[in-house]
C-alpha cells in the first residue's frame, strides 16, 4: 500500500537546471545574431536591419540617410533623393520611377508601422552607384568602379542560404545550354574542379570577385569600371568564337530563335587576342561591350555548374508558377534597359499557360513551327541586352521556355512543345503584358465496357470544358472537348463493346476534339466527379425516382427507366437506410435530396457512382423490403412493408411506479416513473401493429417489486424481457447518453445479442451518446431467465436530456428505436428481404401498375441550384448521396 | 551576471528537487477515496493522508461523505448522509447508513452504481477488508434506489475504476 520513495541522484536537478540555463543563453546569442549590411571596401557595417522578402533583400528606405540623401513621404508614396538622383515607391507597388522613368521593382515596398521597408537591389543600383554581394550570409554593397575583394572561402552553401527560399521542396538546376556543352575543350569545360575557388584560375591580372562567381543573378551586375577595354575585346572575341561554332553545332531551323548574331553586337574595336591565353577564364564576369552583356551566356558555358537554383514544389503536380529570372539592365546601361519576363501559369479549365509581361508596351508576333514542336512569340519595341537562361518544365507540354534579344528591337521567346498544340493569346489592358494560353493535348483515351456501361477516361484534367450532344440516326453520343487538340499518335484503348458498337474521335475544329459513340438506345452519359481526369460513364439512363404509398402493398419508389439492370439492395444502420444501387445506370438529371416523409422512409438521396446509381432511403423503422421488376419496360419498384412480428411476444416493463418516482429532473422536475411509462406504452402500440403479442409489469402507475418483475415475465412465458429506466449522475455530473445492462452472470445465452440489438438501435434512433452495454448486478435482471436488458434511454440528471424527454416525439423515437431493436433481434438484422410468394407479388405489381397508370407517384424534384453542364440532352452532376 | 545565473540555477534546482519529491506524502499511510469520474463512466481514487492511530475504516467514511477534494470529480454519497454504525466480520465489513443514502439519492442506474462500488471499492482498499454488506437504518435492503441487488455481500469491481 505504500508508496516506495524513488530515489533520484542528487545531482540530477542540478544538472537539468543548468542546461536550462545554456539553452536560454543559446536561445539569446542566436536571437542577437543576425545579417548585417556591409558597405564599401573594407568593409563598414551599417546600422541598418535587413530582412527577406521572399529571397529578396529588404531595407528600410531611411538606409540612405547614411549616405547623405533625403526621404519625403508623402501618404503611401516615399520620393527618395541622393545627390542628383532619386526614386519614388509606391506602398504595394512592384514598380518605382527613377528620375522620371518607370521601372520594376524586384519586390513590392512594404510598409511596417513607420518603416517603408524597399528592395536594396533599387536602392544600390540605381541610387548608390553599388552592387549586391552575399559574404558568408552577410550582404555587401560594393560601389561601382571598387575595387572588389576576393574571398576564396566562399562556398556553395552561401549561395544556396542567398538564393534558395525557406519553403521545403526539391531542386532542379538548369542544365548548361547545349551549345555551352557543345563547346570544345579550349574553354576547359571539363577542367578539373579541385580549385578551393573557381575565380583563383582567372589570369591575375583580371580582377574579378569570385564571389560574384558564387552568385546567381548578381553576376550579371559585375561592375564594368575596372575591366580594361582590351579585356572587353577578349571576351567579345570568345562570343563571336562562341556564337559561330553554336551556329555551326544547330541546324538551320533552330537559328530562327538563335542568340544575337555577332554583327549586330558593334564594331569590334580591340585585335582579338589569343584565345587559348584566355580559353582557360571561366568567363565568370564577361565584361560589357557596346550595349550587350555577355555575362549570361557566359555562364551557360561555364564548367561549374549553373549557380542559379529554382525551386519547384515537391508535389507530382507540374510546376506553376515559376518565374523566370527577369532579364534586368545591367549597371552601365540600366538606365537605357528594358525587362521582359515569362511566367507559367495556369490558364481556363488548368490548361498551360505562359504569362508574358515587359517594362512597357510592345507588339508581338507568334508562330507555331513544328520539327520540333515549338511556338516562337516575337515581342517588339523592348530593347534588353540579354539571353535569359531558359527554365525548364517537367511534365506538360511545354518542355522548355527560352527569351533572348533577338535584334535590337525584339526580344525572342521560344515555348519548346512536346507536341504542336492550338493556342489563344490574351493581351492584358495596359499592352505590356499577354498570356499565351495552350490547348490541352488529348494524348490517350481509355476505357472499357461491359454488357451494360462503360467508362472512357481521358487524359485531360477534370476541369476541362466539353459538351455532350445526343444525336439520331444513329443513336449516337457526342462528347466534344473544348480548347482541346488531339495528338497526332493519340492512344486509344478502349475497344467497342456491350452497349457501344463504334466510336470515333477527330479534331473538330482548331479549338475542339470531338469523341462520337454509336451507341444502343436508352444510354445516356455522365461525367464522374470521382477521378483526376476527365472521366466519362456510358450507361442505362435513369429517368426519374418516384414515390407512393400504394394501399394493401406499403412504400413503394419507382425507378423508371428502360432495360434497367437489375439492383441490388442493401440494408445498413446507423442511420437505419436502405441502399439500392443500380449497376450500370446513369442518372438523366441531378436529384435532389427529398424528404418524402412517409411512415417507412422519410427522405431519398440519390448520386452517381464510377459505375452505378445509387439510391439510399433513411428509413424510420425497420422494414422488409422487395424489388420488383415491372412489365412493359417501366423500371424496377422498391416495395418497403412494415415488418412482421407475428407468434412474438414481449414482457415490457416500466421501471418504478407509484411512491418510488425513480430519478428527478433538476430543471423541469419531471419523474423516472412517468416517462418510462410512456415510452413502453407507445413502444406496445407499435409491437401490437407489427403483430407481436405484449405484456406488461405495469401499465400505470402503480408500484411493483423488483424481485416480482422477472417473475411476472415467466408467467407470461414471453420470449424476452426489457426493463425501460431513465438515467441520473451524481448531483452536480452533467454525464448524458444511453446505456444498456445486461446482467452480471450470464443467466441466458442470448443476453448480449438481445441487448446489443436494442441497445443500437435505440442510440441509432435517438442519437444521443453511446455508453455502450454494460454489466450489473440489477434485481430485475437477476431471476429472468429469458434474453433480458434494461437500458437507460436518456439522463435525466442532464438538462439538455431532460429537455428532449419533455418532448413526445423524442419518446416516441425511443420507442421506435426500441421496436427496431426488437425487430432486429427477432429477425436476425432489423429489415430483411419481403422474398413474396408469386401470387402475392403479382397482387403488389397490380397495386404499382394501378397507381403508375393514375400517375399516383410524386417524383423527385430536379436540381437546378448544381452545378448543371447540360447542352442538349446531358449533363454533369456532381454526387450527392452515399 | 554571473550571479544572476548562479541563483537561477539555484532557483531552478530547488523548483525542481520540490517537484520530483512530492510523493513524500507516501512515506505516511494513506487511504484511497473513489468518487465519480466526470462523465460519470467510473470512478477515480483520490489518496488523503492520516495518522498512524487513526482507523483507516473510519477516516474512509469520513472522507467518502465529505467528497473529494480533486477538481472534477463528483461526490458519490448525497449530502446529509450520517454513517450509524459499522463492525468488521471476518473479512466482511458491514456499514449502517442513515436513510438519507436512499431518500437523498439522485436515482438513475449509473448513479446508484458508483454510490455503491465508491463505497465498496474505497472500503475493500482497507488492508483486511474485502466485502461490503451496506444496511440502511439497520434494515438490510433489496436495492437501494432500485437497481442494484444489495441484499448481499458486495465485492470490490475493479472494472468501474478508470484511474487507480
Amino acid at each position: 500500500m505504500l508508496g516506495t520513495q524513488p530515489h533520484d541522484p542528487e545531482c540530477k536537478p542540478i544538472r537539468r537546471a543548468f542546461l536550462f540555463v545554456w539553452i536560454i543563453l543559446l536561445l539569446t546569442s542566436a536571437a542577437a545574431s543576425g545579417t548585417t549590411l556591409l558597405w564599401g571596401d573594407p568593409p563598414v557595417e551599417l546600422p541598418v536591419k535587413l530582412r527577406l522578402e521572399g529571397t529578396t533583400p529588404m531595407v528600410p528606405v531611411t538606409l540612405i540617410d547614411q549616405f547623405g540623401g533625403t526621404v519625403r513621404t508623402i501618404d503611401r508614396v516615399a520620393d527618395v533623393h541622393v545627390g542628383g538622383k532619386s526614386i519614388r515607391f509606391e506602398v504595394g507597388i512592384a514598380r518605382a520611377v527613377v528620375n522620371e522613368r518607370e521601372i520594376g521593382l524586384p519586390a513590392s515596398p512594404q510598409a511596417d508601422g513607420d518603416t517603408l521597408w524597399v528592395p536594396l537591389r533599387t536602392l544600390a543600383e540605381h541610387l548608390l552607384e553599388a552592387r549586391i554581394s552575399y559574404r558568408k550570409g552577410d550582404v555587401h554593397l560594393v560601389p561601382w568602379g571598387a575595387v572588389t575583394f576576393g574571398s576564396p572561402t566562399v562556398t556553395a552553401s552561401t549561395v544556396e542560404m542567398s538564393e534558395s527560399g525557406s519553403d521545403g521542396g526539391s531542386e532542379y538546376e538548369l542544365e548548361p545550354e547545349p551549345e555551352g556543352a557543345s563547346e570544345p575543350a579550349d574553354h576547359n569545360v571539363d577542367g578539373p574542379r579541385s580549385e578551393p575557388s573557381e575565380g583563383t584560375t582567372l589570369p591575375p591580372e583580371i580582377p574579378v570577385a569570385d564571389d560574384a562567381l558564387s552568385e546567381s543573378e548578381e553576376a550579371t551586375e559585375i561592375g564594368p569600371a575596372h575591366v580594361s577595354g582590351q579585356e572587353a575585346a577578349i571576351a567579345q572575341a570568345q562570343k563571336t568564337e562562341n556564337w559561330s561554332a553554336s551556329a555551326e553545332d544547330d541546324k538551320a531551323s533552330d537559328q530562327d530563335y538563335g542568340y544575337d548574331p555577332v554583327v549586330d553586337a558593334g564594331p569590334i574595336t580591340a585585335p582579338v587576342p589569343d584565345l587559348v591565353t584566355a580559353g582557360t577564364h571561366h568567363l565568370a564576369s564577361m565584361p560589357q561591350h557596346a550595349g550587350f552583356s555577355l555575362t549570361r551566356y557566359a555562364r551557360l558555358q561555364s564548367p561549374t555548374r549553373p549557380r542559379l537554383r529554382l525551386r519547384l514544389p515537391t508535389a507530382a503536380a507540374m510546376p506553376r508558377e515559376i518565374t523566370l529570372p527577369p532579364i534586368k539592365p545591367t549597371a552601365l546601361r540600366a538606365e537605357r534597359m528594358d525587362w521582359v519576363e515569362a511566367r507559367l501559369g495556369q490558364g481556363p479549365g488548368g490548361r498551360d499557360a505562359v504569362h508574358i509581361s515587359a517594362s512597357k508596351p510592345f507588339t508581338y508576333n507568334t508562330f507555331l513551327l513544328t520539327d520540333p514542336a515549338r511556338l516562337v512569340i516575337d515581342v517588339t519595341g523592348l530593347d534588353t541586352g540579354h539571353a535569359a537562361e531558359p527554365l525548364a518544365v517537367y511534365g506538360s507540354n511545354i518542355q522548355r521556355i527560352r527569351m533572348n534579344q533577338f535584334s535590337p528591337n525584339v526580344v525572342r521567346l521560344v515555348i519548346d512543345l512536346q507536341d504542336t498544340v492550338g493556342y489563344a493569346v490574351e493581351e492584358g489592358p495596359t499592352g505590356d503584358e499577354i498570356t499565351i494560353v495552350l490547348n490541352h493535348m488529348l494524348r490517350s483515351v481509355r476505357g472499357q465496357f461491359d454488357t451494360f456501361s462503360g467508362t472512357v477516361q481521358l487524359d485531360l484534367p477534370r476541369e476541362t470544358d466539353y459538351r455532350v450532344l445526343r444525336l439520331a440516326d444513329p443513336e449516337r453520343l457526342v462528347i466534344d472537348l473544348l480548347d482541346t487538340t488531339l495528338s497526332p499518335d493519340v492512344q486509344a484503348d478502349l475497344p467497342a463493346e456491350g452497349p457501344v458498337w463504334n466510336w470515333r474521335i477527330q479534331q473538330f475544329d482548331p479549338s475542339t476534339t470531338r469523341l462520337v459513340f454509336e451507341i444502343e438506345r436508352h444510354l445516356d452519359i455522365a461525367a464522374l466527379t470521382h477521378y483526376d481526369n476527365l472521366t466519362f460513364h456510358i450507361g442505362h439512363q435513369v429517368r426519374g425516382i418516384g414515390y407512393a404509398a400504394v394501399p394493401d402493398v406499403g412504400l413503394v419508389v419507382h425507378i423508371a427507366g428502360a432495360q434497367l439492370p437489375d439492383a441490388s439492395v442493401m440494408y445498413l444502420v446507423e442511420p437505419d437506410r436502405l441502399v439500392v444501387d443500380l449497376p450500370g445506370t446513369v442518372l438523366a438529371d441531378p436529384l435532389l435530396d427529398t424528404v418524402i416523409d412517409q411512415q417507412l422512409a422519410w427522405r431519398i438521396r440519390t448520386g452517381q457512382h464510377p459505375d452505378m446509381v445509387r439510391v439510399v432511403f433513411d428509413l424510420v423503422g425497420a422494414v422488409e423490403y422487395e424489388v420488383v421488376r415491372l412489365p412493359t419496360d417501366q423500371g424496377l419498384a422498391v416495395v418497403m412493408l412494415p415488418p412482421s412480428l407475428v407468434g412474438r411476444s414481449v414482457f415490457l416493463d416500466p421501471g418504478h411506479g407509484a411512491h418510488d418516482p425513480g430519478t428527478m429532473g433538476r430543471i423541469l422536475g419531471l419523474m423516472e416513473k412517468d416517462i418510462v411509462l410512456d415510452v413502453a406504452l407507445r413502444l406496445r402500440a407499435l409491437l401490437e401493429e407489427a403483430g407481436a403479442k405484449v405484456f406488461m409489469s405495469r401499465s400505470d402507475d402503480t408500484f411493483v417489486e423488483v424481485n416480482h418483475r422477472p417473475v411476472m415475465a415467466r408467467n407470461a412465458g414471453t420470449d424476452v424481457f426489457l426493463s425501460i429506466h431513465v438515467n441520473a449522475a451524481p448531483s452536480g455530473n452533467d454525464a448524458g447518453g444511453t446505456e444498456t445492462f445486461i446482467y452480471t452472470r450470464p443467466n441466458h445465452p442470448d443476453n448480449a445479442r438481445f441487448a446489443s440489438a436494442v441497445h443500437r438501435h435505440l442510440v441509432s434512433a435517438i442519437g444521443l451518446t453511446n455508453r455502450g452495454v454494460k454489466q450489473a448486478n440489477f434485481g430485475v435482471l437477476r431471476n429472468s431467465f429469458i434474453p433480458s436488458a434494461l437500458v437507460e434511454i436518456a439522463f435525466l440528471s442532464r438538462r439538455e436530456e431532460e429537455e428532449l424527454l419533455n418532448e413526445e416525439w423524442f419518446r416516441q423515437l425511443a420507442a421506435q428505436g426500441l421496436f427496431n431493436g426488437l425487430v432486429a433481434y427477432f429477425n436476425e438484422g432489423a429489415s430483411r428481404a419481403a422474398h413474396l410468394e408469386p401470387n402475392e407479388l403479382r397482387r403488389v405489381e397490380q397495386g404499382i401498375m394501378e397507381v403508375l397508370g393514375n400517375d399516383g407517384f410524386s417524383y423527385l424534384p430536379v436540381s437546378t441550384e448544381q452545378e448543371d453542364r447540360t447542352v442538349g440532352a446531358v449533363r454533369v452532376q456532381p454526387l450527392i448521396g452515399g | 551576471m554571473v550571479v544572476g545565473l548562479l541563483l537561477a540555477i539555484v532557483v531552478i534546482a530547488v523548483w525542481d528537487y520540490n517537484r520530483t519529491h512530492e510523493t513524500w506524502l507516501r512515506r505516511a499511510d494513506y487511504v484511497t477515496l473513489y468518487f465519480a469520474n466526470e462523465d460519470a463512466s467510473g470512478l477515480e481514487a483520490e489518496r488523503r493522508p492520516i495518522r498512524a492511530s487513526d482507523d483507516p475504516v473510519e477516516r474512509t467514511l469520513a472522507g467518502l461523505l465529505a467528497g473529494p477534494d480533486t477538481p472534477n470529480l463528483f461526490r458519490t454519497i448525497p449530502p446529509g448522509v450520517e454513517v450509524l454504525g459499522y463492525r468488521l466480520e471476518g473479512n466482511t465489513l458491514h456499514v449502517d447508513f442513515s436513510e438519507e443514502l436512499r431518500t437523498n439519492h439522485w436515482g438513475g442506474s449509473t448513479g446508484e452504481i458508483l454510490t455503491v462500488y465508491s463505497i465498496v471499492n474505497s472500503l475493500t482498499s482497507v488492508p483486511g477488508v474485502e466485502l461490503v454488506v451496506i444496511t440502511l437504518e439497520g434494515e438490510l435492503q433489496e436495492t437501494l434506489v432500485g437497481h442494484l441487488i444489495l441484499d448481499e455481500p458486495i465485492a470490490r469491481d475493479e472494472s468501474l475504476i478508470t484511474k487507480g
